[in-house]
């Protein structure tokens, strides 16, 4: 018989985090509804008092029933367990290329991302390198010109 | 109706969309060896494109990209035993036998051609639906259309994944992501926190670029490595010709179980797939081959993967209820083309219907030509590493994303949904109720207004809505049954 401290350490923590996360979402959007008019109010009152009568339900799986069988499942599609220091590389290189993007302008934000990724993840070659962001300039400018984006000339730029 | 079906033929036969279509099925085929990324990213990625096109250019396109997808998944799932998709895991069982045997051209064109006859039977099912259904629909109330809603919501969430709870949550949360922005029945601006941003809501492109094409480009990248180290296909490409000729009915039986098997929203690429794989081993005579490469093994569970698109948009189309994620990009589209899915569509748009039909049965014998043609540099894709790709595939994802209204708030969006939809997939909570839920939103919502304000409590009465609030039931009540069954059983 596990105790239910035991069982809070076996359940995964993104899933948990989640959860209340999602669990908070539905009780702000609850007392936001208080201050709405009712036809406003109508459907998301309804979403999250169903949505928090099935977090309950969710929490009271992992505390009381046998979460530990849905834990155990198969299931096509899983993430690949990456630790907080690779999240947090992806997510810094997501952000560097938004802030090229805002800094010098989209061409430039594009060869500059690509070359660093390319040289930082994977020690790319000087073919590799003209490869990709030949690939990414030719597919990527004429996309922004057919979408009729009129992408900023760069922060960097309107200095001088 | 004969006459829409032929006006639908001359509009996709038309050089501009007929270019779309086949840009569609290039993407397609592209991005269908590469585990990961799939049909579902391809369409994502050409979601944005659809802004301001012709609704019969955007949604020949899209549909390209997802009937050819489970076409070109199954080079990885028959040369190196790692599924391109979840429509090919079965596949693995008896076509990686057949490649380690020396027979991977026979186990490939066996694949295509079953592929090829399953989307065409999988799109005249879908055909010979339509005169039934559009009655049917015609006859339905907005009660009982808002309970369609909640039906397909309910069923979506039950079954996608095995996760009732988390996949209801994910339906839900995504109905409540729907509903912020202006109200649509009272001047009033919800959950924006003050920024103006929100005011017309989350853009859905944004949404779907965040929730699947950024996890998974994450995941691929953390995964690190090529798929392959050697790619050789070997000879007999007439050997497959003939197997498929040879089990002409398996193709035709398995067919028309793949389109009923997507003609139930929420069940799956992956489910359509190991039934049909299970189904074929249970009624062969000789079992002996099946696991160590019976070409039987290839032929029925492809077959069934493709018609089962042609099932899959019979929800979609005639209810607005999205069967898969796919669906729900499709859907997507739809609602950006300004083509309003659903019952009304079938009374309003019988054309365009016929333009996604012959668009998935055109987009499939061109796969598989494209398939056959280009199978040894197809294959050769399976070797490029993915940290070589991703800088493309990024920066397209922030293009698309972008466009969607041109404000800081659509990349910071990105990001933050990236996130989210990240978290989703490592906590295994399935992520298509999520999408397809923010989708119904505001269609559930006026359903819900109109009903509620025009009959009250009395709709809850009429024998539809009734019968429909059954099903709910059954389907819940069977869930909870086999969950504890399963319970008992570990």
């Amino acid at each position: 018989m596990t105790t239910i401290s035991e069982r809070i350490r076996q359940v995964d923590p993104t899933k948990a985090t989640l959860l209340c996360a999602i669990t908070a979402c539905f009780l702000a959007a609850l007392i936001d509804t208080c201050f709405m008019k009712q036809g406003a109010a109508l459907m998301p009152r309804f979403l999250s008092g169903t949505g928090l009568m099935l977090c309950l339900l969710g929490f009271l799986r992992f505390s009381f029933g046998k979460a530990q069988v849905e834990d155990l499942e198969s299931d096509m599609g899983e993430g690949t367990d990456i630790g907080p220091r690779q999240a947090l590389r992806y997510g810094a290189w997501m952000a560097l290329f938004v802030t090229l993007m805002w800094l010098v302008g989209l061409a430039m934000s594009i060869v500059l991302f690509s070359s660093a990724f390319l040289w930082v993840e994977r020690r790319a070659t000087l073919l590799e390198h003209s490869a990709i962001n030949g690939v990414a300039l030719v597919i990527a400018l004429p996309l922004g010109r057919l979408l009729n984006i009129h992408w900023p000339a760069g922060a960097v730029f309107s200095l001088f | 109706m004969l006459e829409a079906a032929w006006e639908a033929l001359q509009v996709i036969l038309q050089a501009q969309h007929f270019m779309y279509l086949m840009l569609g099925v290039a993407v397609g085929v592209l991005v269908g060896p590469i585990p990961g990324v799939g049909g579902l990213v391809g369409m994502t990625l050409l979601l944005p494109m659809t802004y301001g096109l012709d609704p019969a250019a955007g949604l020949a396109m899209l549909v390209g990209v997802g009937a050819v997808n489970n076409t070109s998944d199954t080079f990885p799932a028959i040369l190196m035993g790692v599924p391109g998709g979840s429509g090919s895991q079965a596949t693995i069982m008896d076509g990686y036998p057949m490649t380690q045997r020396g027979e991977a051209a026979r186990a490939l064109s066996a694949s295509f051609i079953a592929s090829m006859i399953g989307g065409v039977i999988g799109a005249f099912a879908l055909t010979a639906i339509l005169p039934i259904a559009r009655p049917l629909i015609l006859s339905l109330g907005t009660p009982e259309l808002l309970m369609i809603s909640v039906l397909g919501l309910c069923t979506i969430g039950m079954l996608s994944g095995n996760r009732p709870i988390l996949g209801l949550i994910g339906a839900l949360f995504g109905l409540l992501l729907g509903t912020i922005g202006s109200a649509p029945v009272v001047p009033e601006v919800r959950f924006t926190g003050g920024l103006d941003y929100l005011f017309d809501g989350i853009p859905l492109v944004v949404l779907a670029m965040g929730l699947f094409a950024l996890p998974e480009m994450i995941d691929i990248l953390a995964r690190g490595g090529a798929i392959a180290s050697k790619t050789d296909l070997g000879k007999g490409w007439m050997d497959g010709v003939r197997d498929v000729i040879r089990y002409r009915w398996l193709v035709l039986r398995h067919s028309l179980i793949g389109a009923v098997v997507g003609a139930i929203p929420g069940l799956g690429s992956s489910l359509a797939d190991w039934l049909n794989y299970g189904y074929v081993v249970q009624t062969a005579k000789d079992k002996s081959q099946f696991g160590k490469g019976d070409v039987r093994g290839i032929i029925a569970p492809e077959s069934a993967n493709n018609a089962k698109e042609g099932g899959n948009l019979i929800p979609t189309l005639l209810f607005g209820i999205p069967g898969s994620a796919g669906m729900a990009i499709l859907l997507a589209a739809m609602v950006v083309m300004g083509v309003q899915p659903g019952p009304r569509m079938v009374e309003s748009n019988l054309s365009l219907i016929f333009v996604i039909v012959w668009s998935l049965a055109i987009a499939n014998v061109a796969a598989t030509l494209v398939c056959v043609i280009l199978a040894r540099p197809i294959a050769r894709l399976t070797l490029m590493p993915f940290n070589l790709i991703f800088p493309v595939v990024f920066i397209l994802i922030v293009l698309g994303s972008y466009q969607a209204t041109r404000h800081v708030g659509d990349l910071i969006a990105l990001i933050v949904i990236g996130v989210v939809g990240w978290a989703m997939k490592r906590a295994k909570m399935p992520r298509p109720p999520l999408l397809v839920g923010f989708i119904l939103a505001p269609l559930i919502e006026r359903d819900l207004w109109i009903t509620s304000s025009r009959y009250g409590f009395e709709w809850l009465l009429r024998p539809g809505v009734m019968i429909i609030a059954a099903v709910i039931l059954a389907i819940l009540g069977a869930f909870i049954i086999r969950r504890m069954r399963m319970e008992a059983v570990q």
